[in-house]
């Protein structure tokens, strides 16, 4: 009789160990990061320019703004605006050039995308909305200006 | 009285005739004179030269950080002719590299940049440069800005080669040389030199032969721009005139720097080398001030007979041709003994002709075009005009070499439907962001076609047009996961005839998110939204992205019916990989004339067109298609999850590949010239092509960016459902949404479920 009990007993253990087991690894598949379709990464590009050479062509645009020579300027900010695209103050000032130029139109894409690029920066972004508005004033685009500096004072999202 | 009459008009008819004729060819040759004298004016007025346009490349900046070997900074040097040396270099043209220092004697030029020859030092590790030192000045670089490669010349009709100078820029040496040579009384006569002509005739008839000439510098330039070489006395008679009146006219100095930028002094291929100025780059690759005593003399030898003379052709002659000349000099006291030893004693160190051609036809063809209105090809020839344009000659050579090898494996692997050399190709890599070409290609081979169909072939471009439909809805406030029915649909045209597109290989999904349809490239559910939002809006949009107004905006247009060029394509994809900012394209940067005065050219401009959120959106989805949709074969090349887009056109007439990827955007198109079908689609023609190109440019260029900065939502869908996925699910995208209620209103994906634990079954 003992048999038999022991018997059951380890049966019913099993069979429990057995559910156990089968739940715990429903957990475990939970655990796990979703499936996913597994491919190359693509090989990590080569270093750019550095901060530091970047900012020296920077300011050597600006001192050629600074001088009233655009044509240099315009020269060095596109170049640098070839190689950091992104870089919010590269076109910025290639919007502050063509507007010395008197080409408002072409400095106001380049304010417009400093702007966007500024967009986590408040005071910045504001910046390069209201060079945007100059821009678009001097195309006789007043009410766009007035609506974009109205934008300009309530900043909360840059956009 | 009567006999002294008669004598006296016998003795006046001779005289009179004589008078009347004398008057007669005065009057002739004081007429003849001023037509000369207006000739030899004119001529000298105005552009005595044709002088050859040339077509240069983007030059190649260096920079702190930069890998020498990736940015193909040595293949630069050997196109631009520098040359490697074993010690540090004493003339520009040259470099030594020793282990992790690395010296480059630069060579002067005058644009785009100005920039004097100086002995630059860099500093490297590891083959990536740390430091740039200018020797010559003992300032530290920020960046080093080598000079563009040539690419193309113009000549006119005489295929001559000149640099022109002044007579200021020739070292007073050079001059003496010169004089010394072929005219030692330049400054003393007035054109003609009648001792010079007197010796040479006595020397002659001892000689019993013609061995020697009297002519000064001033006939040896009337013969080489008005006359002739023929000898005939009529000929001499000419010159003799408009020697005189040349010499009347302007002043030795002036006559003399005419002469040296005029005179004949080498040959380059078929190409005549005339000038002092192009035989000192020529020969010994630096600018004519820069030119020691013993080259100036070599080069003042070669006058005489250039060929004979040549230092490449006849070294030992050349050498005792300037050791003449040096004798000549020591004796008329022009140079001191010392001066003189030193000279004869310098090897002859020219310039091998190194310069690597650098091959891109089809582009150099293009941005001639952009020219063509001011400046009209047949024109270039004399106007000597400096064209600096936006190629990456290693791009360019990376994208030929992609090109060409990918259709010779195309046609290998379909040897029994394609005979070899059926297919043509074409691709252009852009910087997106300015609108600068770095690379075109216009077909398999120049010489056997010159029509560039990177730039002019209208070929349907299938599915690469889809983005603009999506971009459209995306516009009308649907996003990634909005979906949409892919099922069979037909449309009825105006003309009343019933248009039904099907879907690839048959197969429809159902209701689809828009982000699967794009990846897939699902016709049906193309179709079946724009007919949701509206044809209108998407021609809309079509028209504010720039694309061309000849496309007919019918139906089948969202399907890619209507034919577009490579080259609109690109700009259409540019605007989406720089966040909805519109550029245009350019091929060149910079344009002078032969003065050296800038030109005025179309500069880098920018438009905005779309919402950069709306354009990230997109990029999203078109990353999506290079994971799980038709793009999928990108991985072989490492570039899985780079946006790109397949594009294929009915019966395989057209095969395309467009994409981006930081910051360079590419565009390849594969077909048939004859328009005939092919066994070619473009995941399976042009995807591989264009995967080696932009494999090249992610390993060897640094990254410009292009992940863009929108304040955007993420939110892991399941791209077969279009909901929130689960552990189940199994295609799964981290998906964009511009308005975070979008994404928050999804719901959990209901179609695959988690496997229930075996005791809940």
């Amino acid at each position: 009789m003992y048999g038999n009990i022991l018997s059951l007993w380890m049966l019913i253990v099993c069979c429990f160990s057995i559910m156990t087991g089968c739940a715990m690894q429903g957990d475990i598949s939970r655990k796990l990061p979703p499936v996913e379709r597994p491919y190359l990464q693509p090989l990590p590009p080569p270093l750019g320019p550095g901060e530091e050479t970047i900012e020296n062509m920077l300011a050597s645009g600006k001192n050629y703004l600074k001088k009233g020579e655009i044509e240099s300027a315009l020269d060095i900010f596109e170049d640098l605006y070839s190689m950091e695209p992104e870089n919010p103050w590269v076109v910025y000032y290639l919007s502050r050039s063509w507007w010395k130029k008197g080409d408002f139109e072409t400095a106001r894409g380049f304010a417009a995308r400093a702007r966007w690029l500024f967009a986590q920066d408040r005071e910045k972004c504001r910046m390069a909305m209201e060079q945007e508005a100059l821009c678009l004033k001097a195309l006789g685009l007043t009410l766009e200006a007035d609506e974009l500096l109205r934008r300009a004072d309530k900043l909360k999202v840059c956009e | 009285m009567k006999q002294k009459s008669k004598q006296t008009k016998k003795i006046r008819w001779p005289l009179i005739i004589f008078l009347v004729t004398f008057s007669v060819l005065s009057v002739v040759f004081i007429f003849y004179v001023a037509f000369l004298a207006k000739t030899v004016i004119n001529r000298c007025q105005g552009a005595i030269w044709d002088i050859p346009s040339r077509v240069y490349s983007a030059p190649m900046q260096v920079y702190s950080g930069i890998d020498l070997v990736g940015a193909g900074f040595y293949e630069r040097l050997k196109k631009l002719g520098y040359r490697k040396m074993k010690s540090i270099p004493e003339f520009s043209g040259r470099f030594f590299v020793d282990s992790e220092l690395i010296y480059l004697y630069q060579r002067s030029i005058e644009y785009p940049f100005a920039v004097d020859s100086r002995l630059i030092k860099m500093f490297c590790s590891k083959g990536k440069v740390v430091k740039i030192l200018d020797e010559s000045s003992g300032k530290i670089l920020t960046r080093l800005t080598l000079e563009p490669v040539e690419l193309a010349v113009f000549y006119g009709k005489k295929r001559e080669e000149r640099y022109l100078v002044n007579l200021s820029q020739v070292p007073q040496f050079f001059i003496d040389a010169v004089l010394s040579m072929e005219d030692r009384r330049f400054y003393e006569h007035g054109g003609l030199d009648f001792r010079g002509i007197l010796r040479a005739l006595y020397r002659n008839f001892v000689a019993g032969g013609v061995k020697e000439g009297g002519s000064t510098i001033t006939q040896q330039l009337i013969k080489n721009i008005f006359l002739t070489p023929e000898r005939t006395i009529w000929r001499k008679v000419n010159e003799a005139i408009m020697s005189l009146i040349v010499e009347f006219t302007y002043s030795k100095d002036k006559i003399l720097e005419i002469y040296l930028n005029e005179v004949y002094l080498g040959q380059k291929g078929s190409v005549e080398i005339h000038g002092v100025g192009e035989a000192a780059r020529f020969y010994f690759g630096r600018s004519v001030e820069n030119l020691d005593l013993d080259q100036s003399a070599l080069l003042a030898g070669l006058i005489k007979a250039p060929n004979r003379y040549c230092p490449y052709k006849n070294p030992a002659f050349a050498v005792t041709r300037r050791n003449l000349v040096l004798k000549t000099l020591l004796t008329l006291k022009k140079i001191t003994p010392s001066q003189y030893e030193e000279g004869v004693n310098a090897p002859v160190d020219t310039e091998k002709y190194l310069y690597g051609k650098v091959s891109a036809p089809y582009f150099v063809d293009y941005a001639v075009n952009q020219i063509q209105d001011l400046y009209p090809r047949d024109t270039l020839g004399s106007l000597g005009l400096s064209l600096f344009t936006t190629l990456d000659v290693e791009i360019q050579g990376w994208t030929k070499n992609a090109l060409k090898f990918g259709l010779e494996r195309l046609e290998a692997e379909s040897s029994n439907r394609l005979k070899k050399g059926a297919l043509q190709a074409a691709a252009l890599v852009l910087e997106p962001a300015t609108g600068r070409i770095l690379a075109m290609v216009g077909g398999r081979d120049y010489s056997k076609s010159q029509f560039n169909r990177a730039a002019y072939a209208m070929r349907q471009p299938g599915s690469l047009i889809k983005p603009l439909v999506y971009a459209a809805a995306l516009k009308k406030g649907y996003n990634e996961a909005t979906l949409v029915r892919d099922a069979p649909v037909s449309i009825k045209n105006a003309d009343g005839s019933l248009w039904s597109p099907s879907n690839f290989a048959g197969k429809y999904y159902g209701k689809v998110p828009l982000i699967k349809s794009l990846a897939f490239s699902l016709n049906a559910a193309t179709v079946k939204l724009t007919q949701e939002i509206g044809f209108d809006s998407v021609y809309r949009l079509g028209t504010e992205m720039g694309l061309p107004g000849r496309i007919h905006f019918l139906p089948s247009f969202v399907l890619g019916a209507s034919e577009m060029t490579p080259l609109e394509m690109a700009h259409f994809y540019s605007i989406f990989a720089s966040s909805g900012f519109s550029s245009q394209i350019l091929s060149i940067r910079s344009l002078f004339d032969s003065n050296g005065t800038r030109l005025p050219m179309k500069r880098v401009s920018i438009k905005e067109t779309l919402s950069p959120g709306l354009c990230q959106v997109v990029t999203d989805m078109l990353k999506c298609a290079t994971v799980y949709g038709t793009g999928k074969r990108l991985a072989d090349y490492g570039l899985a999850g780079v946006p790109g887009k397949t594009g294929t056109s009915n019966n395989g007439r057209d095969a395309w590949f467009a994409g981006y990827h930081n910051g360079y955007l590419a565009v390849v198109w594969v077909g048939r010239d004859d328009n005939r079908t092919a066994p070619i689609t473009g995941g399976k023609a042009a995807l591989p092509i264009w995967g080696e190109i932009m494999e090249k440019i992610s390993v060897n260029r640094p990254s410009k960016g292009g992940s863009g900065s929108a304040a955007l939502f993420k939110k892991r869908i399941c791209i077969d459902s279009g909901e929130i996925a689960s552990s189940a699910c199994p295609n799964q995208w981290n998906s964009l949404f511009v308005h975070k209620y979008e994404a928050d209103a999804l719901g959990k994906c209901s179609l695959h479920k988690k496997k229930k634990k075996w005791f809940w079954r």
